[in-house]
């Protein structure tokens, strides 16, 4: 087989079958990527969201709150607004960043990659500091609300360990964290580092 | 700046080109479709950097195979229910004639970097543009084209 004839006649034979399965696509161009980096900076967009609408939530809620409960809140704002603008800059580099596919190839996948791991890193050390909080944090919240100050929560018999406990409970929920992103995001970063490899051998 | 039509104009003219790259990416019907509009997007993007004394073709070229390159295909992510209708628009569309079905299927068992060198290599780019585009050193690529070359040449006899 003449490979150098066979793709020529290939490619006609593709042209032709192309046109006919892309006729409904062809002429359009659409609003937005629907590659994974997309998905990933959606992701870290609703990550933004979320801890602001948990910030603002308890700052409201802090007007209205009960004793010592108001200053809970207030330092849970506090703490969500800190880490907002602790990793503001590199969130918003993110966000605003565009590849250029016109680029050379093997400098196109390695920012794609170093992209989709400094997006996963950002939400990784964000669970690191909040999910571990979530747990002692809403039992103290949920024990204030019903009238009891620190100090009384904090005597409570087995406190002591069941503050701990939940802590630590964090751990297996950080775990699963990073498991659900290896499912989403996996494959997607397996494949640059896989076709990045193929540059060396 | 070109407008949108211009753009799609030119996109037309030399969509054998990205049409070649989709087929040899994308596993199905529907991955096609999304691969084709996703390298016209980010084509469309880039589009500001391209430089007139620069080929539209291989501009185009690049845009296609780093895109490629770094899409994942959403085969699987599908559900069974659609597998049945891309079954159904399969059996409609235009078959390749067996030998260049051959050469496609033999090309498509290579890695997906090897795909885009033999690519431009069959489309008539020398080793130094070849090694320019993909960010291989020219020796490099000529190693590269010489084991595909006989890669295929093994395949093909098998096939």
């Amino acid at each position: 087989m003449n490979i150098q004839e066979e793709w020529a006649n290939l490619s006609q034979q593709v042209t032709i079958r192309s046109d006919m399965e892309l006729a409904a696509v062809k002429n359009t161009i659409r609003k937005e990527s629907s590659d994974l980096l997309q998905s990933l900076k959606k992701s870290l967009q609703y990550n933004r969201l979320w801890g602001r609408g948990i910030g603002i939530a308890a700052l409201v809620a802090a007007f209205f709150a009960p004793g010592q409960m108001k200053y809970w809140l207030f330092a849970i704002f506090l703490v969500y607004e800190l880490a907002q603008w602790i990793r503001v800059k590199d969130k918003q580099a993110i966000m605003q960043y565009e590849t250029d596919f016109s680029g050379i190839t093997r400098e196109v996948i390695i920012q794609q990659l170093e992209l989709a791991n400094r997006i996963l890193k950002v939400q990784e050390i964000w669970g690191y500091i909040f999910i571990p909080l979530a747990g002692p944090a809403g039992l103290i919240l949920q024990y204030q609300y019903h009238g009891k100050t620190f100090a009384e929560i904090i005597a409570m018999p087995y406190m002591i360990y069941i503050l701990p406990a939940l802590l630590l409970l964090g751990i297996p929920a950080i775990y699963l964290g990073k498991k659900m992103n290896a499912y989403a995001f996996g494959k997607y970063i397996s494949k640059l580092q896989q076709n990045l490899k193929q540059f060396e051998e | 700046m070109t407008n949108e039509h211009e753009f799609l104009k030119l996109v037309d003219d030399n969509r054998g080109i990205v049409y070649k790259v989709i087929n040899l990416y994308a596993n199905d019907l529907e991955d096609k479709k999304d691969l084709y509009q996703e390298i016209i997007f980010q084509a469309w993007k880039s589009f500001p950097n391209f430089r007139s004394e620069a080929k539209f073709s291989t501009w185009l070229y690049k845009v296609s195979l780093n895109v490629s390159l770094t899409f994942l295909t959403k085969t699987k992510k599908r559900s069974r229910a659609t597998e049945g209708i891309d079954a159904e628009m399969n059996v409609e569309q235009f078959e390749l004639s067996e030998r260049a079905e051959i050469l496609y299927r033999a090309i498509r068992t290579l890695n997906e970097l090897d795909r885009g060198i033999i690519m431009l290599h069959l489309d008539g780019y020398d080793n130094t543009e070849i090694s320019e585009i993909a960010g291989l050193t020219k020796v490099n690529t000529g190693v590269k084209l010489h084991r595909i070359k006989q890669q295929l040449a093994t395949l093909l006899n098998q096939l």
